[in-house]
């Protein structure tokens, strides 16, 4: 390399600063969906939840069939061109009751997810952010609930408000939020003493505003990932509830009602049997694996 | 002297999902046996990463990308991970910045002590609580047999550390590196560490590099002084020709950081202004220039190479060339 | 500067943290984390804290501020005790007082960009909306020496040292009066400390800043303060003027303290004797009486575990709290 004397020129101060480059923005959530989409069982988890989802709104539209009318001409045919999935013993459509029952699974796994979401979200909140003798009562009363059997509640209420889809809502989010406010709470407790809550506090941010504004916010990771995994779990109770009996009746059909008349017929019609069941699979699977990527992708020792 | 420790144009890289972020990008040095080398620096320097790879303890995403590591004439970039098994704890060993995490908190601390010793000294299991006891006095530890019995939570940070210094020595190790050893440390505890370093370097001979950003720590304990910055070397000097004659803009600057203690008046510090470069796209000529206040063309285009000022004492800076304009260091801390 | 008013008066201010054990939250003992502290700060001064950890000088900082309710003793700021004032009478004082804290990752809310943490006290306080609260937070960030593009990034994007200035620029959107600087510097880099340090003292000559600044660096406590004051275990052990501590220090402790510094000057470091304290700071829990530094204390006799030391002036604006003088 050749040194020559002009190159020993002074340079000004915004010429060699302009050397500064600084890396492109990236949010939380976009380095989070950055790792989620490295993760392939993830990722077909997450399209597989939203494609169903789809179906079950627009299945009304697209549906070839009535879910309730019976024909007992086409009783218990097997997989054809016309009924993909066949029919059960009273003709229905099997494909059609998969995609309404898809309705009510998914709506039992979103609504009770949701008022998990508020509910837990909210109650951990305030028992962690408060701590002392408000966190000790009210995690009693958690603790309390914990001890009753979900089966308890579940036929309580259908004496109460008879079998159905409300009862079963009711039962399960009656259940369900319990654990989201634990996690809620714990994560809280170890984010309430650290510097940025007490930045807040000095400048005056009054106790709602701390809690909803910089506490929740900061739990958001276990929040979405206990989500997604209630979700599948709220669809396989409901199935399950369903399926001895105590669940959604007829004529409508969730995915565990679907399954429970089909095994009566069982050993002569599996076909009627499959269907159902592989659908639950399926959905619980897709919404686990969902739920494991998000685990992975949102904890923060993962970032670098 | 025999070198101990030789380092050839050292390049270690971590590959992440925005790209290649080049650490170290070419870091020559060397310590005699029996030396004490400072390494100054800010964090991202690549002072952690050069010793790092040393250890060649660098996590998945980090590569050794080029150059040679002699240890006692052995190449340990070509060493494979069984041999650098017997290397690390036996011949040289490390002790960390943080004594809170440093130690597994379920085991006992005599337990965590005599590993080592029972892995690379071939001793039994009362040879190794003996050597351990021995080691833990000889940091300063009192009554070593019943606190070997505790566990860690039961000390302290100070304590800690000087357990981690015992646990580093207790195979004899040739090479001692220290990283941050006192940071996380009040000042009274680390005198305390600092007089026990120079303590132990003259009781038992071991070489030893401490890694630090403080100037107070190395000019107390080191006999030498590498200065790094943005992943490279940039002055290296016997420790009073640093502090007193020193030929690299940045290291004026960490001089003229911290406030003089001779001064009864108030004197307004000299910082660097701005930040370290990000190593993801290092400047292209000196990676000082962007916040140095003497920056030359040249400098914006070409590295600096290692200019030789004096016995051991070389400056990676234009200013040194004898083209480049006449600047003395405008800090002054030899004449009062 | 501030023809020596008193802003702040700490007087006799007691921090205990009850420890509880049992099924009934029964309280066995009391760490007494800041026993019996006084000093005033005068307007437009700085009173340097310092100590080892565990000396409660933090818990001393965040008393002051009400982070944590006072066990005792009054905290005057501007001629009101605060000390015992609920949290919604506090609301003005929270304009009045600011903190800067010590982690310059942990003191940042994360999910939020750096506009609205800095823009967080405009909101809180509804002081200003839309156009204004954004030049406003454009003028603060410039005026730590940040770029009003950087009001949309994540705290995550920044160094150490840009995010201790972010941290700054919020403290400073009140319009503060008094802040306290809990360690702001101790966990940058050297040359970014010196940056950080330049901009708090340009910051208080251009408002007329108050600053308690806690620290265990000494030497920059010397660098910035006034006036500086040693704790040890819970109790203030020395203050004085800054030069006149450090040229004439009273308390052991502070002997000790100082002689520890590591001076980035080989000559001088190679010359000087340290006197290396033995041992460690004890436990704050349920302290025995007299002195509290005379475990490690080579001067000490009969009276310092029976008596504990007051305060006093031994001339000049110096206190020291020691059986000795």
């Amino acid at each position: 390399m050749e040194v020559t004397k002009d190159m020993f020129e002074k340079v000004p101060k915004e010429e060699r600063q302009s050397l500064n480059i600084m890396r492109p923005s990236e949010t939380f959530l976009k380095d989070s969906y950055r790792r989620l989409k490295k993760n392939k069982l993830a990722m077909a988890g997450l399209y597989f939840v939203i494609f169903i989802t789809i179906i079950a709104i627009i299945t009304p539209w697209i549906s070839p069939y009535s879910y309730s009318a019976q024909d007992f001409n086409l009783s218990n045919v097997g997989p054809t061109k016309l009924h993909w999935f066949g029919t059960d013993q009273f003709g229905r459509d099997i494909f059609t009751r998969v995609l309404y029952g898809a309705r009510i699974s998914l709506t039992v796994g979103y609504v009770v997810s949701l008022l998990n979401l508020t509910f837990g979200v909210l109650y951990g909140g305030i028992s962690g952010f408060f701590g002392g003798k408000v966190d000790n009562i009210m995690m009693r009363i958690v603790d309390v609930l914990y001890s009753i059997p979900m089966m308890i509640y579940v036929i309580l209420l259908m004496l109460i408000l008879g079998a159905g889809l409300p009862s079963i809502l009711i039962a399960l989010s009656l259940s369900y939020w319990l654990s989201m406010a634990r996690i809620v709470r714990a994560e809280i407790l170890s984010l309430k003493e650290q510097e940025f809550v007490l930045a807040a506090k000095t400048l005056g941010a009054s106790n709602w505003r701390i809690i909803l504004r910089h506490l929740i916010p900061n739990c958001m990771g276990p929040i979405i990932v206990t989500l997604t995994l209630s979700v599948p779990s709220a669809i396989f109770t409901e199935s399950f509830l369903s399926f001895i009996g105590l669940g959604i009746s007829a004529p409508k059909a969730s995915w565990g009602s679907l399954a429970s008349d089909a095994m009566e017929s069982f050993m002569i019609y599996p076909y009627q049997l499959l269907f159902p069941s592989l659908a639950i699979c399926l959905t619980v699977l897709a919404f686990n694996f969902l739920g494991d990527g998000l685990r992975d992708a949102l904890d923060p020792k993962m970032r670098k | 002297m025999e070198k101990l420790l030789q380092v050839n144009d050292l390049k270690t890289s971590f590959f992440t999902h925005v790209g290649e972020v080049k650490a170290v990008r070419g870091v020559s040095f060397y310590l005699d046996k029996g030396e004490a080398l400072g390494i100054v620096g800010e964090s991202g320097s690549g002072k952690s990463i050069t010793m790092m790879s040393i250890m060649k303890l660098l996590s998945d995403n980090g590569k050794i990308i080029n150059g040679d590591i002699y240890f006692e004439g052995k190449n340990l970039v070509k060493a494979d991970e069984g041999e650098m098994e017997k290397i690390r704890g036996n011949d040289i060993s490390m002790i960390f910045q943080d004594p809170m995490t440093s130690l597994n908190p379920v085991l006992k601390i005599g337990d965590q002590i005599t590993e080592p010793i029972i892995k690379h000294k071939n001793m039994n299991k009362a040879e190794a609580y003996k050597r351990a006891a021995h080691m833990l006095s000889l940091v300063g530890i009192p009554s070593p047999e019943d606190r070997m019995k505790q566990y860690p939570h039961e000390f302290s940070g100070g304590m800690r550390q000087r357990v981690m210094i015992a646990m580093a020595l207790s195979c004899d190790p040739k090479l001692l590196i220290a990283d941050e050893p006192t940071t996380a440390l009040d000042v009274t505890i680390q005198a305390q560490i600092l007089e026990l370093m120079k303590e132990l370097r003259e009781k038992i001979n071991t070489s030893i590099i401490l890694i630090t950003h403080d100037l107070g720590v190395v000019a107390d304990v080191c006999s030498r002084i590498n200065v790094m910055y943005g992943g490279l070397l940039v002055e290296t000097a016997n420790t009073d020709d640093l502090f007193y004659d020193s030929r690299h803009p940045y290291t004026w600057g960490l001089l003229g950081s911290v406030p003089n203690p001779n001064t009864l008046i108030r004197e307004r510090l000299k910082p660097i202004e701005g930040q370290p470069p990000d190593l993801l796209n290092p400047p292209k000529g000196c990676p000082f220039a962007p916040r140095c206040e003497y920056t030359m063309k040249i400098c914006m285009t070409d590295r600096p190479p290692m200019f030789e000022i004096g016995e051991n004492h070389k400056a990676a800076c234009w200013l040194n060339h004898k083209d480049a304009p006449k600047v003395s260091s405008p800090f002054k801390r030899g004449d009062k | 500067m501030g023809e020596n008013k008193k802003l702040i008066e700490i007087n006799n201010l007691k921090k205990y943290f009850p420890i509880k054990k049992g099924i009934l939250n029964k309280t066995t003992s009391l760490v007494k984390a800041v026993d019996s502290v006084s000093f005033t700060i005068n307007k437009g001064e700085t009173l340097g804290l310092v100590g080892e950890s565990g000396c409660g000088k933090t818990t001393c900082g965040r008393t002051i501020i009400k982070l944590y309710e006072p066990t005792d003793g009054q905290i005057i700021y501007d001629g009101v005790d605060i000390a015992k004032l609920s949290n919604k009478e506090m609301v003005p004082y929270r304009k009045k007082m600011q903190m800067i804290f010590q982690d310059p990752y942990a003191s940042l809310d994360s999910r939020m960009t750096v506009g609205d943490i800095v823009g967080e006290a405009i909101d809180i306080h509804k002081l200003m909306s839309g156009k204004e609260r954004s030049e406003r937070i454009h003028y603060l960030l410039e005026r730590v020496g940040l770029n009003s593009e950087h009001a949309n990034r994540y705290p995550h994007e920044f160094s150490g040292g840009q995010r201790q200035r972010i941290g700054i620029a919020r403290a400073l959107a009140v319009q503060p009066e008094f802040i306290i600087c809990d360690e702001p510097i101790s966990a940058l880099d050297v040359s970014i400390q010196a940056q950080v340090v330049n901009m708090l003292e340009d910051l208080q000559s251009d408002f007329g800043l108050t600053y308690l600044f806690i620290a265990h660096d000494l030497s920059m406590v010397k660098h910035i303060s006034n006036k500086v004051g040693v704790m040890y275990l819970g109790v203030m052990m020395e203050v004085a003027e800054s030069n006149e501590l450090y040229t004439h220090p009273m308390h052991p402790y502070t002997q000790a303290l100082l002689s520890a510094i590591p001076v980035p000057d080989p000559k001088i470091t190679r010359g000087k004797k340290r006197i290396v304290l033995e041992g460690e700071i004890p436990s704050p829990i349920d302290p025995p009486p007299g002195c509290r530094f005379k475990g490690r204390c080579k001067f000490a006799k009969p009276i310092c575990s029976e008596i504990t030391p007051e305060l006093k002036d031994i001339g000049s604006g110096h206190f020291v709290a020691c059986h000795l003088y």
